[in-house]
């Protein structure tokens, strides 16, 4: 008979090691954002997240959560005409699939993949025909459009998320792939706030007010639902670009000519 | 040995290590046995251990423990950590390549029953494979583990009742296979 049994009880050495292991990296960075990692090609988007930020908020004005009042943890229903608004604020000029051409800040042509509403914004995604993706952000007086590169990471198990990109400044924003399997997926940030994505098409998408990062993953498949840290793609690391220089302020376009506060003054 | 409970300990902890220490002191060798069993790997499962434990202390500040022990939440974190071991693994990797190595004498004594416990218990989950998950989870919690329906039930975020009936399933599926998994005493094996 297979005896389940059999597994070594470790010694009291064994566990004081562990202990002592444990307690040396709780001490060594007790507060760290150990598992917070910005991944190939987010030098771009993380600079976009920091400029929309920098657009959004009224500078030296009140915290990113007051500028994003409206924002919603989870995604909401649109209002009458919000989403035929939002696709035709963005600029369609770039052909698809896969074209590059077009004027900067365009998306590629066609309906988007996705469609997240948080209240009174709307962040669409269009996909490339190269794995690519373009993240039209916009709400209000302000359009934003975010490119993104083609995902590197593994494709995830059928009841997985990968986030292969995420960018983090004054306002966060995700965007990955889920498992086969997975209908609905939410985030758990390092503040505790659980933030729902929206899930279509093997892709999410999701942004949150403030820089937190994200520490764990809840996906739910017919079967269930499973909770574990964030993968989070590690193949790349970022490319440094503060927020202004201008080899990151390519990205951004403002579209609608509704320059901020800031930017009327100077 | 400690007197205080682990809802005290687990208080204690959000500010003071040492708590937290003891916690490990109190259920490290429980969380390592359901990750060797659920793996058959040993040294998988030791990593797995310091990974359930970094996690739990990185959402102490946030977690509320209700019941007496802290043990069937931990191995919530066990079983989502087994069931994603390469990711994280990967997550905490700088951490794990700090873990002391073990003394050369010991590892070398130790070789022999170590590859003899794996075997037994790749045998054993060889026996309970053709379980679907769900059914291989309570069977792994309250036979192998040892904890009640409702401990194992709090793991697996399902009622009790869905604990009960998940391992009946399990049995009838088992009843006719030449190997038993099963313990003769359900519970006795932390």
């Amino acid at each position: 008979m297979i005896d389940p049994t059999s597994v070594p009880v470790p010694s009291d050495a064994w566990v004081a090691a562990r202990r002592d292991h444990l307690l040396a990296e709780l001490r060594r960075t007790p507060e760290r954002r150990a598992h917070r990692r910005l991944v190939g090609g987010m030098g771009a988007l993380a600079a976009a997240a920091a400029a929309t930020a920098a657009v959004l908020l009224i500078a030296g004005g009140p915290a990113a959560s007051t500028a994003f009042a409206g924002w919603r943890a989870a995604p909401t229903a649109p209002a009458p005409g919000q989403l035929p608004a939002a696709e035709a604020n963005c600029p369609a000029g770039r052909p698809s699939p896969g074209g590059k051409v077009g004027p900067p800040g365009a998306v590629p042509s066609g309906p988007p993949a996705l469609s997240d509403v948080r209240g009174p914004y709307s962040m669409l995604l269009y996909l490339d025909g190269d794995g690519a993706s373009t993240l039209c952000m916009s709400g209000g007086s302000f359009v934003r459009v975010l490119p993104t590169p083609a995902p590197t990471a593994p494709v995830p198990p059928a009841d997985g998320l990968v986030i292969d990109h995420l960018a983090s400044g004054a306002v966060t924003f995700v965007e990955g792939r889920v498992g086969s399997a997975v209908t609905g997926a939410g985030l758990t940030l390092d503040d505790g706030t659980r933030v729902t994505v929206t899930v279509g098409g093997r892709h999410f998408i999701a942004w949150w007010p403030g820089s937190e990062g994200v520490a764990t993953s809840t996906e739910t498949t017919t079967s269930g639902s499973q909770s574990g840290p964030a993968d989070v793609a590690t193949d790349a690391t970022p490319h440094p670009c503060p927020s202004g220089t201008a080899p990151c302020n390519h990205v951004m376009q403002v579209l609608d000519g509704s320059a901020p506060p800031h930017q009327k003054g100077g | 040995m400690d007197s205080r409970n682990d809802l005290e300990l687990w208080r204690l902890a959000r500010a003071d290590p040492d708590a937290f220490g003891v916690l490990f002191e109190r259920h490290g060798r429980a969380v390592y046995a359901f990750c060797a069993r659920r793996t058959a790997d040993l040294a998988l499962a030791e990593d797995l251990t310091s990974i359930v434990f970094l996690e739990a202390w990185r959402r102490r500040q946030r977690t509320e423990i209700t019941g007496e022990s802290l043990l069937p939440w931990l191995l919530g974190i066990a079983h989502n950590a087994v069931r994603n071991a390469h990711r994280s693994r990967r997550r905490h990797r700088a951490a794990l390549a700090r873990l002391p190595p073990e003394p050369l004498e010991a590892a070398a004594d130790d070789v022999a029953s170590r590859i003899d416990a794996e075997r037994a218990l790749a045998g054993a989950l060889q026996a309970i494979r053709t379980l679907p998950d769900r059914e291989r989870d309570v069977v792994v919690l309250v036979l192998w583990s040892g904890l009640s329906y409702e401990d194992a039930a709090l793991v697996l975020g399902v009622p009790a009742g869905t604990v009960r009936s998940r391992l009946s399933r399990a049995r009838a599926r088992l009843s006719a296979s030449l190997v038993n998994p099963f313990p003769s005493t359900p519970g006795a094996l932390k």
